[in-house]
């Protein structure tokens, strides 16, 4: 019965990707059927969103029942939750006026300890390449070196630097560029195969 | 599948596996049809066997067919090949009658019925033209008498009788004269026939001149043989004969009367045993029983057909020969291969193989039978066979009676193992058996060859070993065998096959075959009665081959001791002496489930015999292992503890205790070592420095302001595109960022943002973050409450949504959920229930956006990483076909910045850097227009080709991608008043067409008096900030570059120490 429904399961994946890939083709007649699928992905998307969010409250409503260790993280991310969606909630019911209370909770706490996070990103990775050199000393490591400084500097076109600024300049358009077009071939040429496999029925994600 | 090619006259009537034999092409002369041939020709024996046999003659003219090449070859192949003075069977059709099966397949009338017991039919006045030889000398000798003739000749003698009757001698064709040496044995051995001259007797002629250095042979009267018997003769006298010859040259007794013909005819059958003849007996065999018992062999006699015997309890086969009913239908001498099998003497191996298919596979060698071939009649001779090639089913006669008499010998080492045949016996091969006919090859299985040396071998052996052994291989293979496994007598134990030394000469090399001793005292296997009856003994050559893995296995017997490896014997040995020393199996508890079995596996004692060994209670390392180990615990932070020094000072590895410790006492030291890092602090301090120096002292003077002017060339024409709009254009914006790269990204949106604005265009915001899609709302928040953006429109209110701009709802399903957001714009009965619906607090749009291409002039991204505008380049930008601008990370400027160079990306502004720019030239353009009305244009850092028509109210204006931003091409367009002008390619075309813009749920613009509207002056924060980037980016350059000289010079002075 297993295979059975794996088969099944392969055949309707096969049929859909190629009806779908059929739609994609500009004056296709599948479009219609193609957009339709489409919008299926689009919304269970969307419920799987839902749910992993359902899941992650449970997730942590558990951990605070059973008195897990860390619990007390798990009650504040529990009541924010539940704060935030009473307050959405309120505000979309018309309660209060405007949105600016759930928008200004978003900027002043969500916005502000990302941007901080990130931003003491510079300092570590500052601190790494200064130390970068500092057990083993290759030329790879010396030349990663100088392309940093290079482009660092270069990225902020200081009329004093100007050959910096050029250098900087031509790293940024003929290596990084060329190595940025390797990588969008190659990303380009691993979606084809992923997808020739799975219309192929070579992909195992959905027979199992 | 069938074969639809013509059958040939001369094969219509044979058997349907006959058809298929071809003569070789070059024995044209051979091949040829005889001019009158009759139906009962023997013709299949030359198709059976490929070739014409040598020595046999033209029974009309009793001559060679052709002469020349002289007789002394070497080898029977040879002779085949070359020797064309010897007759082709075509000749040979009057040797025989019609064989009974032959007659039935070929629809002639049956023979007359043979004479009774006792009563010999009258021989022919004289012999008829194609009457053998040896049957005319016979005829002479025994003056006609069948039961001098071999008992499968009978029913053809009594066809020769008609022969003359039937159709007349043919003619012989003019043949050349034959050679000289073979006068002599014609004067001999033929009668005169008539209308021939007969060559004198006695009067050979001289030998030719290449037979003079040879030994003077005898005259043919002296000797009776002819001249390659004679050669034979003198080859063969020069050297021992081997076993296999001696052998050969037991002529049983019967065939010796034959050949002397005296056989008594007081010994003739009595007419009652014809009658009471078994109905399935073929007719040659019946014609044993007609005669007198002291004709009959002495294997004959010993049959006894009686009721009593019959019913009697079966001595020698178990299993009688069932009656076949489709008898009639296969030739008799494939019937012989169910004779009972009757007491004979043993018969070396290659009597299991046909007597056709032995003509067929002659070997190379010159047969050594000539001391018997001269007790033979010469038909016999000439044919090629020897006296011990009896016909085959004499062969089955003895294939299974030895081993049928011969009970299974018990083993002698394992008496309670079964009685079952041991697959190391070497299988027997047919001596003479060299190369195998090509159909032979196709069969599943290998036929063994016969090496060179085969004539040096021993040939006795049991008769029917390789049958059984055949069979016994195919039933393993069908897994019938119920058996155990076959042990070899006196084996101790199976060698695994792993273990088992090959050696591949043994492997590849034709098994020798067991003492005759040996091979009877081997018990038969299962079944191998049934075979050596039921099998063709065409079979009886056949087995696996050397490569087959069960015969692998089953070569893989005991290897002598002497013959072991070194390393073998001594684990032998110590197995040997292990397996004295262990005590001996206790018998398992009472209370366990193997109560009472002793012969289970012993508990293995792991550590028995480690007493007196040393024990490894350290790891030594060279230097070069410690330093490596030191490497390794220093990017872990445990020092060189990991390391330690014996009493000598040599670098030894610590026991895992030992670690365990010392890693303990490390995390110790290394987590109060981290409270405090000095370089990690200095790092820091100097980096907060840089940054928060603008903020407290005016760096203005030392650090210079981007340039408030964009570069086409590097950064594209967006400005120039988003100054085409005005405020009906729709500009579809991604916004894919998220608060962490809120800092960066927001200077880029809001600049950006702000232009779209201030140009009236309505921006729709789609995002598939969803963190992105509040902190668009955020953004946009600001944007519509921004005073400037408000005075620049007319407005006095803010901005509000969805009127002035739309956020839609999160877009899910990532790279899915953009293909639909274009997929949408193809749908235009869905477009009301869409994405496009309701916008991200769930009011209506009130867009009625059908196609994507039309209802929006402009698709803008703001990225944070290179996949988003990988993403909307893809599935966007390359499907509604609008020019897209991208605004992205400083990190994520490389990946775009390819989209720019191809195209498909008309503008790309990346990091802070660039969003100062944008604003500082959009200021700058601000303030250049101040005394304009909203609405109108700005000089922004892209200028483009002056006069550019502003769009009227009442015209649609659409933006279409450039090719390339290089491209500084004209194309020629038309103006509004329909004046003709030229635009570079480079900057986005504007198309102004006679369409009216489709009257939708917009609001409409909101007119004020032109009034002056200054730039606001540029926030100070903002430059400070510029300035902050820059002394960070200015410490951190030398901040790295300091940690690289220091740690440079100190890999340096590494280097240098000793």
């Amino acid at each position: 019965m297993r295979r059975v429904l794996a088969v099944l399961a392969s055949s309707l994946v096969l049929a859909l990707g190629l009806v779908t890939l059929w739609g994609l083709f500009p004056g296709s007649p599948a479009a219609p059927a193609a957009a339709v699928l489409i919008q299926l992905v689009v919304i269970v998307s969307a419920v799987a969103v839902l749910v992993g969010v359902l899941n992650l409250l449970w997730v942590h409503l558990q951990r605070v029942i059973n008195g897990d260790p860390g619990w007390p993280y798990s009650l504040v991310l529990f009541l924010a939750a539940l704060i935030v969606i009473a307050l959405v909630t309120v505000e979309r019911l018309g309660l209060v006026a405007g949105d600016q209370l759930s928008g200004f909770l978003f900027s002043a706490v969500q916005v502000s300890v990302e941007s901080a996070l990130a931003g003491l990103l510079a300092f570590f990775l500052i601190f790494a390449a200064a130390r970068l050199l500092r057990h083993r000393v290759t030329w790879a490591a010396v030349l990663f070196v100088i392309t940093l400084l290079i482009v660092l500097l270069g990225w902020l076109r200081l009329p004093a630097l100007g050959f910096v600024n050029d250098l900087s300049a031509w790293i940024r358009d003929v290596p990084a560029a060329a190595g940025a077009r390797g990588l969008l071939i190659g990303i380009a040429l691993g979606a084809a195969a992923t997808g020739v496999r799975v219309l192929l029925g070579q992909d195992p994600s959905y027979r199992e | 599948m069938t074969d639809d090619r013509p059958i040939p006259p001369e094969d219509e009537g044979l058997p349907e596996w006959l058809r298929g034999f071809e003569l070789p092409p070059d024995d044209e002369e051979a091949a040829k049809p005889p001019p009158q041939r009759p139906a009962d020709s023997l013709d299949f024996l030359r198709d059976v066997g490929g070739e014409p046999q040598p020595g046999i003659r033209d029974t009309a003219t009793m001559q060679p067919v052709s002469s020349g090449a002289p007789p002394a070859k070497p080898g029977r192949k040879q002779i085949l090949e070359e020797d064309d003075d010897l007759p082709t069977v075509e000749e040979l059709r009057g040797i025989t009658a019609t064989l009974p099966w032959m007659r039935d397949l070929l629809g002639l009338e049956p023979p007359p019925e043979p004479a009774p017991a006792g009563e010999l039919p009258p021989s022919p006045p004289e012999p008829a033209a194609d009457e053998l030889d040896w049957m005319a000398f016979e005829a002479e000798a025994e003056q006609g008498a069948p039961g001098a003739l071999p008992d499968w000749l009978a029913g053809a003698d009594l066809e020769l009788e008609q022969r003359p009757l039937e159709e007349p001698p043919v003619p012989p064709p003019p043949q050349a004269e034959p050679p000289d040496w073979l006068v002599g044995m014609e004067e001999q051995v033929l009668p005169p026939e008539p209308g021939q001259a007969a060559v004198p007797a006695g009067e050979p002629e001289a030998p030719p001149d290449w037979a003079v250095e040879q030994p003077a042979m005898p005259p043919v009267e002296e000797s009776g043989l002819s001249y390659e018997e004679w050669e034979r003769l003198q080859e063969e006298a020069g050297r021992e004969p081997s076993e296999a010859e001696k052998l050969a040259e037991e002529v049983p007794e019967w065939f010796e009367a034959i050949a002397e013909g005296e056989l008594p005819a007081a010994e003739q059958p009595p007419a009652a045993a014809e009658a009471a003849a078994p109905e399935f007996m073929p007719d040659w065999y019946l014609g044993l029983e007609e005669q007198e018992p002291a004709q009959k062999p002495e294997w004959f006699s010993a049959i006894d057909y009686s009721p009593d015997a019959l019913t009697a309890e079966p001595v020698i086969p178990e299993k009688a020969p069932e009656p076949e009913p489709s008898l009639e239908d296969i030739p008799d001498w494939f019937a012989g291969a169910e004779v009972p099998p009757a007491p004979e003497p043993e018969t070396p191996a290659e009597e299991e193989v046909p007597d056709w298919f032995a003509g067929a596979e002659v070997p190379p060698t010159p047969e050594p039978e000539t001391p018997a071939a001269a007790e033979v009649p010469d038909w016999f001779a000439e044919i090629g066979l020897t006296p011990s090639r009896e016909a085959d089913w004499m062969a089955d006669l003895q294939a299974a009676a030895p081993e049928e008499e011969q009970p299974a010998p018990p083993l002698a080492e394992e008496p309670a193992l079964p009685e079952t045949p041991t697959p190391e016996v070497e299988p027997p091969r047919p001596a003479h058996v060299t190369e195998p006919p090509a159909w032979l090859g196709d069969l599943p299985f290998e036929l063994e060859r016969a090496p060179a040396e085969a004539e040096e071998t021993p040939p006795p052996q049991a008769p029917a070993e390789p049958v059984e052994e055949f069979m016994q291989l195919i039933e393993e293979k069908l897994g019938e065998v119920e058996a155990p496994a076959p042990l070899t007598t006196g084996q101790d134990a199976l060698v695994p096959l792993e273990q088992a030394e090959f050696d591949l000469d043994e492997l590849f090399a034709v098994a020798e075959l067991p003492p005759e001793e040996e091979a009877v005292e081997q018990a038969p296997p299962p079944g191998a009665e049934i075979a050596a009856t039921q099998l063709p003994d065409w079979l009886a050559g056949v087995q696996v081959g050397g490569f087959s893995v069960v015969r692998q296995a089953m070569d893989v017997g005991e290897t002598p001791l002497e013959e072991l490896s070194e390393r073998l014997r001594a684990l032998r040995e110590r197995a040997l002496a292990a397996a004295e020393a262990a005590p001996p199996p206790s018998p398992a508890p009472a209370t366990s489930a193997l109560d009472g079995i002793t012969d289970g596996l012993a508990p293995a004692t792991i550590f028995g015999n480690m007493a007196g060994r040393e024990m490894i209670l350290e790891t030594r390392l060279d230097e070069r292992q410690a330093a490596r180990v030191a490497t390794l615990s220093g990017l872990l932070g445990l020092g060189e503890e990991a390391v330690a020094r014996d009493a000598e000072g040599r670098p030894v590895a610590l026991t895992g205790a030992q670690q365990a410790v010392r890693i303990a006492e490390a995390a110790k030291r290394a987590r109060a070592r981290s409270r405090f890092k000095p370089a990690r602090v200095l790092v820091t301090l100097a980096l907060l420095a840089a940054l928060v120096l603008p903020f407290l002292v005016d760096v203005s003077a030392l650090l210079p302001l981007p340039p408030a002017a964009l570069d086409p060339a590097s950064q594209g024409t967006l400005d120039a595109a988003i100054e085409e709009l005005d405020e009906r254009s729709q500009v579809l914006v991604g916004f894919e960022y998220g608060p962490t790269a809120a800092g960066e990204m927001d200077a880029l949106t809001r600049a950006l943002l702000t232009h779209v604005l201030i140009r009236g265009a309505r921006p729709v915001i789609v995002s598939t973050n969803p963190a992105g899609v509040l902190h668009a709302r955020n953004v946009l928040a600001d944007l519509a409450a921004d005073p400037f953006i408000l005075a620049r429109r007319g407005r006095t209110a803010a901005l509000t949504m969805p009127d002035d701009y739309v956020i839609l709802p999160y877009l899910p399903g990532g790279v899915v959920g953009l293909r639909a957001l274009t997929a949408t714009s193809t749908d235009a009965s869905a477009l009301d229930r869409g994405l496009f619906a309701v916008d991200l607090e769930g009011h209506p749009t009130g867009l009625d956006i059908r196609f994507l291409q039309t209802a929006f002039d402009l698709a803008l991204v703001f990225g944070e990483r290179g996949e988003d505008v990988r993403l909307w380049v893809e599935q966007v930008g390359a499907v509604i076909k609008l020019p897209l601008g991208a605004a992205v990370a400083a990190g994520a400027e490389p990946v775009a910045r390819p989209y720019l160079a191809s195209g498909q990306l008309i503008g790309l502004l990346a990091g802070y850097r660039d969003a100062y720019s944008y604003d500082a030239v959009l200021r700058s353009a601000l303030a250049q227009a101040g005394g304009e009305a909203p609405g109108g244009r700005l000089t922004t850092g892209t200028p483009l080709p002056s006069p550019t028509p502003s769009p009227t109210p009442t015209q649609r204006v659409t933006a279409t991608p450039t090719s390339t931003p290089a491209d500084e091409d004209l194309t020629a367009t038309a103006l509004a008043s329909g004046t003709p002008t030229a635009i570079p390619s480079a900057t986005p075309r504007v198309i102004i067409t006679a369409t009216p813009v489709p009257t939708q749920a917009r609001p409409a613009v909101e007119s004020q008096a032109p009034t002056p509207i200054p730039p606001p002056p540029a926030p100070p924060e903002q430059d400070t900030r510029w300035y902050s980037m820059t002394l960070g980016v200015l410490a951190a350059g030398g901040l790295i570059g300091l940690g690289a000289l220091v740690n440079f010079a100190q890999w340096i002075r590494r280097r240098r120490e000793p």
